[in-house]
């Protein structure tokens, strides 16, 4: 699999969004949407309920049309590959037979992808439902479901992963499983695009975000590149006018939030403490909040209006 | 294309609906014959062993085997649709007229099998029985009732297909196709307007069933071209809608 991801090189493995509008009558799903999606790392993709992130995913694989602009993997429309599921796989809302074993959903997956029967096994002990592979899947749990759909995804060997929720579900092993596996897959130089509700969770899993609201680009970039632009330091002072004053010269945002306490953004803490010292202030306390990917969602969907 | 096809009779194979409605068909078909053939004859009935009472019989399979192919037809594609294991199979191949194609190409063949195997089934029993009733010869041409059968059976797996496309909606399309058939076709437009109702899927399906009946229908050519001409425009539409549609 890594040689194969080393031959196809980096563009054929990156997902690219370009200008891409989806209208549903008089609703904007997306609007202008332009996005890339990296090899060889994870990248989120964050949103609120109908913000477009499925939309998005759909449009990339071919289940929908978009009004305008392209959505493409590897420079290519999903209808233009040659092997679809030896090249994307993806977790949607696909559903299940109810009545069909999962070996024999399994069977059927691997004869659509094109690879031999005997994935099917590998692919079973990967998500860890050997023992469960001959129970009828409409016996199984949502969690059970959900990795009877990653190992469908995986089946065809793919370069490319598109994953809409793929922790839903899950138990905290397979939280942990999952995690393992995307980012072994990521490290053998594959594309990983997902997209999740638990944010704590892409916090510990994911390399990029990709934020969208109302079907607009909000941010994309490193997750790391997010946090000292949005998170906030908490200062406790004995000369909050001499500080702020001293953090106007900086790049800093600076809110009043008590006699003797300030807000700062878009600064280090190190930058704080310069700036006070420069200026004399007696600093009591500092404590950084917000630099969690929630309030960074937050705040990027919902900027709160700040006051020097 | 021979991929896809597999891939569809994988599905069928593990599917417990295939078998449940094929053995239903079966059972239901066996059943009526025999009954016809062993109930004695009320006043004003063929007697056993006439060409109609043979018709009556060995027309079963057509008429039990097709409505069991239609609905396995409909199951086919409104089944996909309804647990939601259409994305798979678009994913999986995203030229959707493919896999369109795929599954009519099944169900033609499936059709066609599984008439067979009931008429040959049917026949052979009715022929048995007739045996201990003493009539060991059948006015009829079994070979003919039963190609007609088998054409019958293929083009409503095909019609099933379609109706399937069109309607997604497994329950709407079972009971819809059923008020068309045994409520529109059987019971209103046949007694009404029989003159009409042969160029219909029913009537053009009694055509090719019915041999040497006394009954207003098409001949057996005209009849499976009705049928063919029925199930390939229906297919044309329900291949273009879904085509179309996108999936939410």
């Amino acid at each position: 699999m890594a040689m194969t991801r080393q031959r196809l090189g980096d563009d054929a493995l990156r997902i690219s969004f370009s200008n891409v509008t989806k209208r549903y009558g008089a609703v904007t799903a997306l609007d202008k949407f332009s996005a890339d999606v990296a090899p060889g790392r994870i990248t989120a993709f964050l949103g609120a309920n109908g913000s477009g992130k499925t939309t998005s995913m759909r449009l990339l694989l071919g289940l929908a049309d978009p009004t305008a602009g392209t959505a493409l993997v590897g420079g290519r429309t999903y209808h233009e590959l040659a092997h679809p599921l030896r090249t994307v796989g993806a977790v949607l809302d696909q559903g299940f037979q109810p009545n069909r074993s999962a070996r024999n959903h399994l069977g059927i997956v691997a004869a659509q992808a094109g690879v031999p029967a005997g994935r099917v096994d590998d692919v079973l002990e990967l998500v860890g439902l050997t023992e469960a592979a001959t129970r009828r899947v409409g016996k199984f749990s949502l969690g059970m479901r959900q990795r009877l759909a990653l190992a469908s995804a995986v089946i065809g060997d793919p370069s490319v992963l598109v994953l809409d929720e793929p922790f839903n579900g899950l138990d905290p092993q397979g939280i942990q499983t999952l995690r393992v596996f995307l980012r072994n897959f990521a490290d053998r130089g594959g594309t990983v695009f997902l997209s999740s509700h638990l944010l704590a969770e892409i916090a510990n899993s994911a390399d990029d975000a990709i934020i969208i609201d109302h079907g607009r680009l909000v941010s994309a970039g490193p997750i790391a590149d997010l946090i000292p632009a949005t998170a906030r330091t908490v200062v406790t002072t004995r000369n909050a006018d001499i500080l702020a004053a001293a953090l106007q010269v900086t790049h800093a945002t600076v809110e009043r939030s008590g006699t003797d306490r300030l807000t700062v953004t878009n600064v280090s803490t190190e930058v704080i403490g310069r700036a006070a010292l420069d200026a004399g202030a007696v600093i009591l306390g500092m404590r950084a909040e917000g630099d969690d990917l929630e309030a960074i969602f937050e705040n990027l969907i919902h900027p709160k209006e700040l006051v020097s | 294309m021979i991929n896809l096809v597999r891939i569809e009779m994988l599905k069928l194979r593990t599917t417990p609906a295939f078998y449940a409605t094929a053995v239903a068909a079966l059972v239901l078909s066996l059943g009526a014959a025999i009954t016809n053939v062993l109930i004695t004859p009320g006043p004003g009935d063929p007697p056993v062993g006439s060409a109609a009472n043979a018709q009556d019989v060995l027309s079963q399979p057509g008429a039990v085997g097709s409505q069991a192919i239609f609905i396995l037809g409909i199951l086919v594609v409104a089944g996909e649709y309804r647990h939601r294991t259409i994305m798979g199979a678009f994913l999986a191949q995203p030229r959707r007229l493919r896999v369109i194609v795929a599954k009519l190409a099944t169900m033609g063949a499936v059709g066609a099998a599984l008439s067979a195997v009931i008429y040959g089934v049917t026949t052979a029993t009715a022929v048995s029985v007739y045996a201990s009733k003493g009539v060991h010869h059948l006015p009829v041409s079994l070979v003919d009732l039963g190609l007609g059968t088998v054409v019958s059976g293929a083009c409503y797996g095909l019609l099933g297909v379609a109706v399937g496309a069109l309607a997604r909606n497994t329950v709407a399309a079972i009971i819809g196709g059923i008020v068309w058939i045994q409520i529109l076709e059987v019971a209103v437009l046949e007694n009404a307007a029989p003159s009409f109702a042969k160029w219909l899927p029913v009537g053009a399906a009694r055509g090719l069933t019915s041999v040497g009946s006394s009954l207003d229908v098409l001949s057996r050519p005209a009849s499976a071209a009705v049928l063919v001409v029925w199930a390939a425009g229906l297919v044309l539409l329900a291949s273009a809608l879904s085509t179309r549609r996108e999936l939410r």
